[in-house]
């Protein structure tokens, strides 16, 4: 690591002041977007290690660095489909949190998946 | 108590990579990674509420169907990771906000994102009185 600053605030000239708190609670610890049709595929992400496929619309996403516990926060959407859509982006373990894809209460794969995790890490 | 003052945030190593130690004081994410790159808030599938981020526009496509355009784009479409949610009514607690799905996907630009309004209960799209959605990934 090149330097470190130890602060409580950060101050910009004209936008305003954030406690660092904010920066450190506040940021997305995990997000992933990935394709979740025949073999899953990550098109890209953050602290994400790899996804489990459990089957047909059930996805596990690993993480490179675990939640200090499993109270996290988790948010997701997906490609939408004529039907009743319903997603599951839950958190599960401190290593992972599930995400599920269903239409009209059976599950389906979809092409373009999204969740998001936020909480604190170990 | 800190504080540091300062209007820009640049990486010595790799400009838009910076590190900040997690919450258990061992880990560390990135910054820039975790930061939402967008934010919007709209009412009726027809008007972005001021107060967004990085938003500059709406296209109403049809109904149940909108396009935000980003001020700045990403830096492709393939990296973005969208969440939304939405209400029927514009009231805190009416018995039928729940009947509402948002869909917030990539567009076919990494300028835009899709949002997709649908009733939960037959798949339908239609407007919603509020929607709002978060765009992650990499700035262009």
């Amino acid at each position: 690591m090149a330097g470190k600053i130890v602060a409580d605030q950060l101050e910009h000239s004209t936008a305003g002041t954030v406690d660092t708190q904010f920066v450190v609670n506040g940021s997305a610890k995990n997000w992933v977007n990935f394709n979740g049709t025949g073999t899953v595929a990550i098109r890209d992400s953050l602290n994400t290690a790899s996804l489990t496929d459990n089957g047909v619309g059930v996805f596990e996403v690993n993480f490179s660095s675990a939640f200090v516990n499993d109270d996290y926060a988790a948010s997701g959407s997906f490609n939408w489909s004529n039907n009743a859509n319903q997603l599951y982006v839950i958190a599960d373990l401190t290593t992972n949190g599930e995400c599920n894809t269903y239409e009209a209460n059976s599950a389906v794969d979809r092409a373009e998946v999204f969740a998001i995790y936020h909480g604190d890490l170990a | 108590m800190s504080t540091v003052k300062v209007n820009t945030l640049t990486g010595t190593t790799t400009a838009g990579s910076i590190a900040v130690t997690g919450e258990g004081n061992s880990t560390t994410t990135n910054l820039q990674q975790g930061l939402a790159k967008a934010l919007f808030n709209v009412t009726n599938n027809s008007t972005l509420v001021s107060g967004g981020l990085n938003v500059s526009s709406l296209n109403d496509r049809a109904n149940g169907r909108m396009t935000i355009s980003l001020t700045n784009n990403m830096s492709n479409t393939t990296t973005m990771s969208c969440v939304g949610d939405c209400s029927e009514t514009s009231s805190a607690n009416g018995a039928t906000n729940s009947n509402r799905n948002c869909n917030v996907i990539r567009g076919d630009n990494a300028g835009e994102v899709f949002v997709a309004t649908t009733e939960q209960n037959t798949g339908s799209l239609d407007d919603t009185a509020i929607s709002n959605g978060i765009v992650m990934g990499g700035l262009a």
